[in-house]
């Protein structure tokens, strides 16, 4: 069924878009849950890679081609606009999708070690829905300043914006991605290999 | 929501306006209400915005969703005004003050779920094609509109029966993710499958242009609500 031509054609179209959707679905569920706690919101980039280390490493095995793990960014990126979350994760996803391109590329499409690795850069995508965040909450802050006492926002704003949360939480994402991606490709030896889906 | 996905036939065309028009007006919502704010004129502009989805969503005659949204938009935007001077700061940090952030976000994704249920897939492509959006992102952004109730559904299956075996219970969260999570792949990927050749057979692959039946076009409500949404935008640019 391979098709050698480098170009996509409609059969690697549809796996994204079937992939794209079983990812959304995760992250949708997901947010919809332990997002509403508002703790959790701030884990999200760390539980979410976890579950969906296992639909991702079956896509890592379907990607052969160049473009198609950057689409999937792209696609990403645009729901995520559509649900109202904001531009930065486009962005930040067009980004990590060509690093992701490049890397997996210079692995022949083949190295399933890699493709842990660039499920982990990938990962750190979600990261992106909080920039808006960070810098909305800046000018939230000054308002409130006034009304809510300087104690309270500099609490806020000493855990929010001058400090290490972002960069951990990025990389939290990236390190719970490589465990969620060794969960998948144990999961994947485990079953899909053995049913011969791959 | 699910037979709303999965019709193809414009229905009363509901709301009777253009997709492109529900992508413009989400994308402006989205925008406006997550940039910082400072003058009350631009405060009023987000009320405007917010309210916005709520008559959507009335005329869609979404009554239960309204109702959702309406309270979570109240309470996100009332009770950390009202709790923040008396809880500890460690308290505000983690909880209320997040919460306060929520308003910001929920009229995006509210005009978002309008504009999914509102839009079928047809119409979807059709207003994609005339944006002169590229083959590459729209053929997959079509199968992940078409994927979501399919996938829903397919989980559903998956857990009844695991639940039925008594596999993979809430205590044992990584047996519950692998059991639930192999199967419905398993699945979802042979329906993958199933769906690229039959859309193979139907000329998937063509280099020609595809053609669509849904007839769209912006007429004078398009024209009213850009014109509406345009001038909220040029009032917003002065006053920030």
């Amino acid at each position: 069924m391979q098709n050698k031509t480098a170009t996509l054609n409609g059969k690697d179209f549809i796996n994204i878009g079937i992939f794209t959707a079983i990812y959304m679905v995760i992250v949708i569920a997901i947010a919809c849950t332990v997002g509403l706690i508002p703790i959790g919101f701030i884990l999200l980039p760390i539980i979410l890679p976890v579950i969906g280390g296992i639909p991702m490493m079956l896509y890592f095995t379907k990607v052969k081609k160049a473009g198609m793990l950057l689409i999937f960014e792209i696609l990403f990126g645009l729901v995520m606009i559509l649900t109202g979350m904001g531009y930065d994760l486009l962005i930040w996803g067009i980004v990590v999708g060509v690093i992701c391109e490049l890397l997996f590329k210079a692995a022949k499409y083949s190295s399933k070690n890699m493709a842990i690795v660039c499920y982990g850069i990938l990962s750190t995508c979600i990261c992106g829905n909080y920039i808006h965040w960070i810098s909305a909450s800046e000018a939230w802050l000054s308002q409130t300043a006034v009304t809510y006492g300087d104690a309270y926002v500099n609490t806020v704003h000493g855990a929010l914006t001058t400090g290490w949360v972002f960069p951990a939480m990025v990389l939290g994402s990236f390190i719970s991605g490589v465990i969620g991606g060794l969960i998948g490709k144990s999961v994947m030896k485990k079953h899909f290999e053995k049913s011969g889906l791959v | 929501m699910i037979s709303d996905i999965y019709d193809t036939t414009a229905k009363a065309k509901q709301l009777y306006l253009d997709p492109r028009t529900k992508i413009f007006l989400c994308l402006t919502v989205s925008s406006v209400m997550l940039a910082p704010s400072d003058s009350p004129m631009i405060d009023a502009i987000k009320l405007l915005f917010a309210i916005l989805p709520l008559v959507f969503l009335i005329v869609l005659k979404k009554y239960k969703m309204a109702l959702y949204y309406l309270g979570m938009y109240v309470f996100s935007s009332l009770v950390p005004k009202l709790l923040i001077p008396y809880l500890p700061n460690i308290v505000n940090l983690l909880f209320t003050g997040m919460i306060a952030l929520f308003t910001q976000i929920l009229p995006g994704m509210m005009m978002g779920y309008f504009l999914i249920v509102s839009t079928t897939v047809s119409e979807f492509v059709a207003a994609m094609d005339r944006m002169h959006v590229t083959k590459k992102i729209s053929m997959p952004f079509s199968v992940l509109f078409r994927f979501f109730p399919t996938i829903i559904e397919e989980y559903g299956h998956v857990r009844d029966a695991m639940m039925m075996r008594e596999v993979g219970s809430i205590r044992h969260p990584m047996k519950m993710l692998e059991y639930r999570m192999v199967p419905f792949l398993t699945s979802i990927v042979s329906i993958g499958n199933d769906l690229a050749a039959s859309a193979l057979t139907r000329g998937l692959n063509a280099p020609i242009k595809r053609t669509n039946v849904c007839p769209i076009g912006f007429t004078w409500r398009d024209g009213i609500a850009f014109f509406a949404t345009i001038c909220c935008l040029i009032v917003y640019i002065i006053y920030r």
